[in-house]
């Protein structure tokens, strides 16, 4: 709960830095919820680099995603999506490890991408 | 009292300890250098500096990523190049470089525009980008860092039952 509000918080402020980026702080929150999904498929074993496995996944996955997209791959915003998934690291390991919370863990993430996506095309 | 606080070496021993514990936090903080490199690398050709160019300029228009940012085309059919509102003021003014030949090398920090050469700097939008991704890449280390303890060994405990072998 403290990683969704540290996430929110992170997209405020981004969004209050840059008035003009809706899509900074939609890849911020997307980065986080894409974060949360990535740790709940990693298997057990790897709870402890879950957290850099589910950035490292979020950085590329966000890149494929912007080439698509846009036509070219703007590092930048990529890095965002990064940061928001640093910012859901404690959750990740935990929700790595499995227990009740793990489905809703993996809710919140599904949320979260929603809605980055959301705010990324509905400007 | 004081004879209970831990000396140099043993607070030594005991944060080889605690790092041994976490290979975690080590992945995580290779994890946040990626990340600012990303970033890094992608706000850097806003600048013109990394880019090599040697064509003419067609025309210069708004970026739909806010007013800060200009896109540069260029004669040749090279695509885009998105740049900071500063450096398209540098350079003169979206008027002054329409139809202009433009030469640079790569990371060089100046440019040829027409018969002007002109120096390229790092803007302060760069630098206000650079400041909010590493503030919040900073603030996710420090959370995860101050994770509680009790809950690390709760994890070990957890990881050990899944796995079904004995801690070393």
């Amino acid at each position: 709960m403290a990683d969704v509000v540290a996430v929110a918080v992170a997209a405020v402020v981004v969004q209050l830095v840059f008035r003009q980026r809706v899509d900074l702080p939609a890849h911020v929150v997307a980065g986080g919820g894409g974060a949360l999904v990535v740790a709940v498929l990693v298997p057990r074993a790897l709870h402890r680099v879950v957290a850099a496995v589910a950035v490292v996944v979020v950085l590329v996955v966000a890149a494929v995603i912007e080439a698509a997209e846009v036509g070219l791959t703007d590092l930048g915003d990529v890095a965002f999506s990064g940061a928001g998934a640093l910012l859901v690291a404690r959750s990740a390991e935990e929700a790595c490890l499995g227990g009740r919370r793990r489905g809703l863990v993996a809710a919140v993430g599904v949320v979260g991408l929603v809605v980055g996506f959301g705010l990324r095309h509905g400007r | 009292m004081g004879a209970d606080r831990p000396t140099g070496g043993r607070r030594r021993v005991a944060s080889r300890r605690v790092a041994s514990r976490r290979p975690g936090a080590r992945a995580l903080l290779v994890a946040a250098l990626l990340t600012l490199g990303c970033g890094t690398a992608g706000v850097l050709p806003l600048t013109l500096i990394p880019v090599a160019i040697d064509d003419q300029v067609r025309w210069t228009t708004p970026s739909v990523d806010g007013p800060a940012i200009r896109l540069l085309f260029l004669e040749e059919d090279r695509g885009t190049f998105p740049l900071y509102r500063d450096t398209v003021a540098r350079l003169g003014g979206p008027d002054a470089v329409r139809g202009q030949p433009i030469h640079k090398d790569a990371w060089s920090t100046t440019v040829r525009v027409g018969d002007r050469s002109v120096a390229l700097g790092l803007p302060g939008e760069l630098w206000r980008f650079l400041a909010a991704l590493g503030a919040i890449v900073v603030v996710a280390l420090v959370r995860h860092r101050r994770r509680p303890p009790d809950r690390e060994a709760a994890d070990d405990q957890s990881a050990r039952a899944t796995s079904g072998r004995p801690s070393a």
